[in-house]
């Protein structure tokens, strides 16, 4: 039991996974998206009707966020961060040997054995210029640069324009659901 | 100054591509989601005053309480890593713990504590508000006479007013519509 859970916390997939900041988020909104219309529907102080409309909407909120996220902000600001960053620091090699975030996230991702042999294939391209090593991919710069655009695009995108963008998404389908405090006359 | 800029930039990045703490991603949404989420709410002019007062607090509040949980939860749950002797496999245990006391704290402590502080805070103060405000709504209409003396200082209403909210009362009142009583 205990080895089984040790295996799990040390399992270098999860970590290189989990490094990544469009994991964290996503796996945060998928489990906000199931737990909290669970803790509504939970709630023994509210009337049915009102907590089913209120974690349908949280539910469509939390997947609106999530679609708006993985679909705009990230692939634009991770791009946009890599690029600027090899801008500012041209000296650093590492931009020279992935041209795309998609190249280092994969080259991140891998063993140490297959992380030289990706070395050795990137040195038979080389046609002028010193050879690349382990100690001159500065690998972590480039990664953070994905990491930090990654978090500027989830502040902007979640915190500002998801719920500006949700609201005109989310309200055609909570009408046709139909509120609650419509469905019950005022007096 | 452009090249301390530049290397500050430059270990900024290092750091975080060498070690993405979880908890640095849920605290900046916190933090930023504390700030604009309130703001927003203040901003709509459909809602009343009191409405968004409660909500922009509340929104606050929140976030609040968020943020010292995530840093928290995080740091206990990575403590558990200290159990394991391989410093490499520590090092990896360390992150995934954190991220599993971030998921945590996210999906059930913060819900949790925000249902026992947050209602009750917004409670208490908003009650205590509408109790200060109440008798002081009923005794006292708020006269504002532009460039004309007041008109009235008290106004000892009807009992049936007391239904419906205080109304400013001014010269263009009588002026603009006249009186129909009296």
């Amino acid at each position: 039991m205990l080895a089984g859970i040790q295996n799990i916390i040390t399992n270098p997939t999860i970590y290189n996974m989990t490094q990544s900041t469009v994991t964290q988020v996503t796996t945060e909104t998928c489990l906000k998206a199931v737990g909290r219309p669970a803790f509504i529907l939970a709630d023994k102080q509210i009337d049915s009707q009102t907590k089913r409309f209120s974690a349908i909407k949280e539910f469509l909120y939390q997947l609106t966020c999530l679609g708006i996220y993985l679909s705009v902000i990230i692939p634009v600001c991770r791009k946009g961060a890599y690029k600027l960053a090899k801008k500012m620091y041209p000296e650093e090699r590492v931009f020279e040997a992935f041209k795309q975030t998609k190249d280092l996230s994969s080259f991140y991702k891998m063993n140490e054995t297959e992380k030289a042999a990706k070395i050795a294939e990137l040195n038979k391209n080389i046609t002028s210029g010193d050879t690349f090593t382990k100690e001159n991919l500065n690998v972590n710069i480039a990664k953070g640069a994905i990491e930090a655009g990654a978090m500027f695009g989830s502040v902007a995108g979640l915190a500002i324009l998801a719920p500006v963008i949700s609201h005109p998404l989310i309200h055609p389908i909570m009408n046709a659901i139909k509120s609650p405090k419509k469905v019950t006359p005022e007096k | 100054m452009a090249i301390n800029y530049k290397k500050g930039i430059k270990t900024f990045l290092e750091h975080l591509g060498s070690n993405n703490n979880p908890a640095y991603i849920v605290v900046a949404i916190a933090t930023a989601k504390g700030i604009f989420r309130p703001l927003f709410t203040m901003m709509d002019k459909k809602e009343s005053s009191e409405t968004k007062k409660y909500t922009a607090l509340r929104e606050g509040l929140t976030e609040v309480i968020a943020i010292p949980t995530y840093i928290l939860c995080g740091t206990i749950a990575g403590k558990g890593a200290e159990l394991i002797k391989d410093a490499e496999k520590a090092k990896m245990a360390k992150h995934n713990l954190r991220f599993v006391g971030v998921c945590t704290a996210a999906l059930v402590v913060i819900p949790g504590l925000c249902s026992l502080v947050v209602k009750p805070f917004t409670d208490k103060i908003f009650n205590k508000n509408s109790e200060k405000r109440q008798p002081s709504q009923l005794q006292h209409f708020d006269v504002i006479s532009g460039s004309n003396p007041p008109v009235f200082q008290k106004f000892s209403a009807p009992t049936a007013i007391h239904n419906y909210p205080a109304r400013r009362i001014s010269m263009s009142t009588f002026t603009n519509s006249g009186m129909k009583v009296g």
